[in-house]
């Protein structure tokens, strides 16, 4: 294994969770789950050699994630696949107390529009205004607005359940 | 109120999300079509290589014991050598029976490891039956030849002598081919169950 190999692995492995988590909360089933898996995998292996960690690598592959899902959204196309990578679990699978709190995590967000998705999803990560602006691309006011208005969707959401 | 409201959603889902990520942590990045894929084609290789063996274990044991009851050997040895040949076909048989009906598609990757391995580890036995069933077989047919020809059987025991080594040294290619690929079928569903 050569050093990009090596390093793409260790970042893969380390991130594995954050990427599953993005490409669920985007996707309708386990073999969506897989083409974005396997998509942001390829993003991240192909943007590695031009990452100077101008920001930090969490942000950058929440970036990256995040893009690759926003414009797999947008185009709601699948590009011709041969072999998906995924992981073993299935958390469309609603037989576990578990999985039905996920699942209503995920419907709640899957509400929202994409962009919102991904604001909602790293203010839930605890991450401050400024990190979400930096990620999603718009200024800490702009991310306070939005999540003001996310948190009202959020609060009909919640009178209409 | 409304502040009350948003904050315990919130908590909900950071919980949720948190469930979902200690849910992610022990999960391993599999490619199995892939894996699937590459199985299909070694066991298809493996299953191939059992029924020829069967095959020709079978014809073979129709046509050898008339041709040797033609040469003038004994009922004996004609009745032997079929013996010998129809148990080697049934053991084939036996050995690939379970991977001969299995579908890779919708079977369970790590018990087809496991019938990978019965079948590897029976091939390895097998050359333990094998070579001392050929070396007896070839003496047998040597004291056969020699009562039929006399002196002259030196002739015919010396090319079936040649023929056996050259008909073994192929068989124990075959049998090496066999536990070659079952090997390597074996290391590709060792990395389907090692983490990315």
């Amino acid at each position: 294994m050569n050093p990009i190999e090596k390093e793409f692995t260790d970042i893969v492995r380390e991130h594995k969770g954050t990427i599953y988590t993005v490409c669920y909360m985007f996707s309708n089933n386990s073999d969506e789950v897989a083409d974005l898996f396997q998509e942001i995998l390829i993003n991240i292996w192909n943007g590695l050699p031009k990452f100077r960690g101008e920001s930090s690598l969490n942000t950058w592959i929440w970036r990256v994630s995040f893009n690759t899902c926003v414009s797999y959204t947008k185009k709601n196309s699948r590009r011709p696949k041969t072999s998906p990578l995924s992981m073993d679990i299935n958390l469309f699978d609603e037989s576990q107390e578990d999985v039905r709190q996920i699942k209503m995590l995920q419907k709640r967000i899957k509400r929202l529009g994409p962009f919102d998705r991904a604001i909602v999803l790293l203010w839930l990560e605890d991450m401050s205004y400024a990190e979400i602006g930096e990620i999603v691309g718009i200024s800490e006011k702009n991310v306070s607005v939005r999540l003001v208005r996310i948190r009202e969707q959020l609060k009909k959401m919640n009178n209409i359940e | 109120m409304i502040q009350e409201n948003n904050i315990q959603e919130l908590d909900q889902m950071k919980q949720q999300l948190e469930m979902l990520k200690k849910k992610l942590e022990t999960q391993n990045i599999i490619n199995e079509k892939i894996i699937r894929s590459a199985m299909k084609s070694k066991l298809g290789n493996i299953n191939r290589m059992g029924r020829f063996f069967f095959i020709m274990g079978i014809l073979v044991a129709i046509w050898a014991p008339g041709f040797f009851a033609y040469m003038g050997c004994s009922m004996w040895f004609c009745g032997g050598t079929f013996v010998m040949l129809l148990f080697c076909a049934l053991k084939t048989l036996q050995y690939h029976r379970e991977l001969w009906r299995l579908d890779i598609n919708s079977s369970n990757i790590v018990e087809t490891g496991k019938k990978v391995a019965r079948l590897r580890n029976r091939y390895k036995d097998w050359k333990r039956i094998a070579y001392p069933m050929i070396a007896v077989w070839l003496i047998w047919t040597c004291i056969e030849i020699y009562i039929i020809y006399g002196h002259d059987a030196i002739w015919f025991c010396s090319g079936g002598i040649f023929g056996g080594l050259i008909g073994g040294i192929c068989g124990t290619r075959m049998n090496n081919k066999v536990i070659h690929t079952a090997d390597e079928l074996l290391g590709q569903i060792k990395d389907y169950e090692t983490e990315l």
